[in-house]
């Protein structure tokens, strides 16, 4: 199995180069109108190349999640974390723990805005002595897929619609990113904060 | 206004030690299987070793741990 976990390792650290070849051979074959039988054989090549690498990309990731010798392998060396003797091992437990702690309020702090609308409009057609409208709100409806907001906040946008005069200043309605960037942030989060933390343990 | 806090501030005196033993800091660290940042630490206080770092200092140094290691209560 860790031969192997080696074996995947090499083929992916490697092959990334093959990756970049292949695409510059697609532009160059795509370019060039004459096929021929050479141009085909090297197709085909590239196409197996390109799934094995796929399928390795697939076996390196659930390895990642699933195996804890294959994760803490590849993890240690990306955060750099060295615990060779006690001094570090207590530095990088300390590191450890705040970046934790960080992480969680980060987390707290994305699922909050995730829910918060924001609504600050001027309506001059409203009643008199009322030029605008703030309106705040926390949708806790967000987790269902097909979620719909409040009636009441449904109908007061209704009325608001009706009013042609009426300008948006501030509109905001959750989290602006996708699942994903949520994610590539948290993750730079506890990359950065781990190594920050790691930093000032060691400097105190 | 608050109660004071008793600390043990500890301070070693590997340095004379080391001296006296003509080492230096990286094979101290060998002889006692930690990292040469870890004696550095040690000697300006930045860090307290674990009751086994300590044994085995003293058992180094032929000492006892209380020769290398002493501890002076202080108020905070």
């Amino acid at each position: 199995m860790k031969k192997l976990n080696t074996f995947i390792l090499n083929y992916l650290k490697w092959g990334f180069l093959g990756i970049i070849l292949i695409i510059i051979f697609q532009v160059n074959v795509q370019s060039s109108e004459a096929s021929s039988l050479l141009q085909n054989v090297l197709f085909s090549g590239t196409a197996i190349f390109a799934i094995s690498y796929f399928l390795s990309t697939c076996y390196f990731f659930i390895s990642l999640v699933c195996s804890t010798n294959f994760r803490e392998r590849i993890l240690t060396q990306v955060l750099r974390i060295q615990e060779r003797d006690e001094r570090e091992q207590l530095i990088s437990y300390k590191a450890a723990r705040l970046s934790l702690l960080s992480s969680i309020a980060f987390c707290t702090g994305l699922l909050f805005l995730s829910c918060l609308n924001v609504n600050l409009s001027n309506d001059p057609a409203l009643a008199k002595g009322e030029r605008g409208v703030i309106n705040f709100s926390v949708e806790t409806t967000n987790f269902l897929k097909d979620s719909k907001p409040p009636t009441s906040v449904l109908e007061k946008e209704k009325n608001l619609k009706m009013s042609s005069t009426k300008k948006d200043f501030v509109k905001y309605s959750g989290l602006p990113f996708g699942d994903s960037t949520t994610l590539t942030l948290i993750l730079l989060w506890q990359l950065l904060s781990y190594q920050l933390f790691k930093k000032r343990m060691k400097l105190q | 206004m608050g109660k004071q806090e008793k600390t043990l501030d500890i301070q070693s005196s590997i340095a004379v030690f080391r001296a006296q033993h003509k080492l230096t800091q990286q094979q101290l660290a060998e002889s006692v299987e930690v990292t040469r940042a870890t004696i550095s630490a040690i000697e300006k206080g930045d860090y307290n070793p674990s009751l086994e770092l300590a044994f085995k200092l003293a058992r180094k140094f032929q000492v006892k741990i209380e020769d290398i290691f002493t501890a002076e209560e202080i108020k905070k």
